[in-house]
């Protein structure tokens, strides 16, 4: 038996784990564009912050092939995928693979503005990212930087920048930071913790046009400022790589289209990670999650049924948590329906009801009672008894379990 | 496999458990010089008042599977597999909050730790008394609390008994034969008074 697995991010990690739990003597391949052993994106901000832990991104530890008897095949593309003869390309070489997992992850698209082709723009989504930009910092003299996008790539990049003594402007193109997780009232008071931290923010700005020779001079707002700038960090988003998938027969849409055992319309074919379309269990929107922990939860899931366990993936919710400069900010579910709020010092806490269950909730500068409200959303568990008080100090976890017990009338 | 079981149906609320955690869990070990340690150890159990004057002492629950292992982005939460721990590995653990917002029983705090820095926040949780089980000595919750609300032993032994109760139970209310009580008689007195003296001065 032959596993492939194209991609060494988190869903690729966690299923050569998942597989290895079960399977210690088949042979594993895995194939990165990447010449470095598996490393966690979530961790590229601590090395911004310190050019010193850079080790410390690998978080699976450098021997991680070895230890897990991976034969890795690095700083390589896969060219074709060809299911009928059960091979893929990878440069010239063709690789037979008796299971395939895709988890080739996304990239960041760079927007289409004059001048993106100049020195010193970067994005901030992969360790070689990362050192391109310590690399520019410590060669030019870098005072002034923008940050196109203001979402939680954007946001992490900031607050990195702002470490090495850089002045920061944010520039959004919807009316908030952070538009996916947050509303707008949320997000004024993200933006407030940016401004107070020394990040400027401009919302409902675009970047009309860079100026420079070679390098990046100033930027050329759509509010007809122009400001200096030595660096741009372009993080508008991330789309999955499906040009992989090209012309090899396997199903998609905005991300590779699969059933709930992570399975691709084509046999001994798996996907997960952020490549794949999941359908988010509260919005039912489909489209891709581009979430790290949905990505470890899938690629465990699909290491499980490569090794022909039966496994069933039953969704997630698109539940994210940021610090911006030390501040929790945790997101979770739809915002629609009856709001309940509270708001106190500087703790600000929101959430929406459905039919009397959870339909999602905002939390800024406290995680407390987080998780039990996301299992108490997920399980769709009828809150009205709680509806008064859930997001006041008193609210705890031993109220559901005192609530059980009594159901069981052991009382 | 044996894990700390909660019989909240016991627990009074004196937060003895909490005590004796945060002092296990102390540089020193010893409540004395304990609380005058910086960073102040803090307990891993928690007890909770919920309704009225009932109490429940929560802390980790080494799920399985377990969603704080899966989302954790620095593999800083591992699973021993000998005594079915979940561990925290401190060094490695960045403090972000992820295993936090995914736990059902909200069982992560974060706080300094002494064993790697006392300014960097580091996820504090439940570990079995990791270090006293592999010495065969109880957990020091189990050890301090006097009423029966907190046991350790065998998960499927637990079930077991707890079946068999039932099971008598059931059989003895079909059979019309007068039930026992389960809860002490002495943990009954202590209730009424509380609850008594919480309406203290309410009108009736």
């Amino acid at each position: 038996m032959r596993y492939v697995i194209i991609g060494s991010g988190g869903a690729g990690v966690s299923a050569v784990e998942a597989i290895r739990e079960y399977d210690q003597e088949s042979e594993i391949i895995m194939i990165s564009n990447e010449d470095v052993p598996p490393y966690s994106a979530c961790l590229l901000l601590y090395y911004l912050f310190d050019e010193n832990k850079r080790d410390a991104v690998f978080w699976k530890g450098k021997d991680f092939y070895d230890r897990m008897n991976v034969t890795p095949i690095l700083g390589n593309k896969v060219n074709k995928i060809e299911p009928e003869n059960k091979k893929i390309l990878v440069g010239d070489e063709s690789i037979d693979y008796d299971k395939l997992l895709i988890s080739a992850g996304g990239s960041v698209d760079l927007p289409s503005i004059k001048g993106i082709g100049k020195n010193g723009i970067f994005t901030f989504k992969t360790l070689s990212d990362t050192d391109n930009i310590y690399k520019w910092l410590k060669t030019q003299n870098v005072g002034n930087a923008i940050v196109l996008g203001g979402g939680l790539i954007g946001l992490d990049a900031a607050e990195g920048l702002i470490k090495h003594n850089v002045n920061v402007t944010v520039v959004e193109a919807l009316n908030r930071v952070l538009p996916r997780m947050l509303d707008r009232e949320m997000g004024n008071l993200v933006k407030d913790i940016l401004k107070n931290n020394g990040v400027e923010v401009k919302v409902e700005t675009k970047i009309t046009e860079i100026l420079g020779d070679e390098r990046v001079q100033s930027t050329k707002l759509s509010d007809n400022t122009v400001l200096d700038t030595d660096m741009i960090i372009i993080a508008t988003g991330v789309t999955p790589n499906l040009d992989i998938a090209k012309n090899s027969g396997i199903k998609t849409n905005s991300g590779i289209i699969v059933n709930e055992y992570l399975k691709t319309n084509i046999t001994d074919v798996y996907a997960a990670g952020d490549i794949v379309e999941s359908v988010d269990v509260i919005t039912g929107k489909q489209g891709p999650m581009l979430l790290w922990s949905n990505a470890l939860i899938q690629g465990a899931i699909a290491g499980y049924n490569m090794v022909g366990k039966k496994i069933k993936y039953s969704g997630t919710s698109n539940q994210t948590l940021l610090k911006v400069f030390d501040t929790p900010i945790i997101s979770d579910g739809a915002f629609e329906g009856e709001e309940i709020r509270v708001f106190k010092d500087n703790i600000h806490k929101k959430m929406y009801l459905k039919d009397s269950t959870i339909g999602g909730y905002m939390l800024i500068n406290t995680m407390q009672n987080a998780g039990v409200y996301h299992s108490l959303m997920i399980s769709k568990r009828d809150i009205s008894k709680y509806k008064n008080f859930i997001l006041k100090n008193k609210f705890n976890v031993g109220m559901i379990e005192i609530e059980a017990a009594m159901l069981q009338e052991i009382f | 496999m044996k894990t700390v079981y909660i019989k909240p149906e016991n627990c009074i609320g004196c937060k003895h458990c909490e005590v004796a955690c945060a002092v296990e869990h102390s540089e020193t070990k010893n409540l004395y010089s304990a609380i005058s340690e910086e960073p102040l150890p803090i307990s891993k159990i928690h007890v909770m008042p919920t309704f009225g004057i009932m109490a429940y002492p929560g802390k980790c629950m080494h799920c399985d599977p377990t969603p704080c292992i899966q989302v954790c982005p620095s593999g800083a939460i591992s699973r021993d597999k000998e005594t079915d721990t979940i561990l925290i590995n401190e060094e490695k653990c960045i403090g972000c909050g992820m295993c936090a917002i995914v736990c059902p029983f909200s069982a992560v705090l974060f706080n300094p730790s002494w064993r790697v820095s006392v300014d960097r926040d580091v996820a504090h949780k439940c570990d079995n008394c990791f270090e006293r089980i592999t010495n065969d000595l109880i957990p020091a919750c189990v050890e301090a609390c006097k009423t029966g609300a907190l046991g350790y032993g065998d998960i499927n032994e637990i079930i077991r008994e707890e079946r068999r109760a039932v099971g008598k139970t059931a059989a003895q209310l079909a059979a019309a034969i007068p039930v026992e009580e389960k809860i002490p008689e002495l943990l009954k007195v202590w209730r009424d008074l509380a609850l008594s003296m919480s309406q203290v001065g309410e009108k009736k």
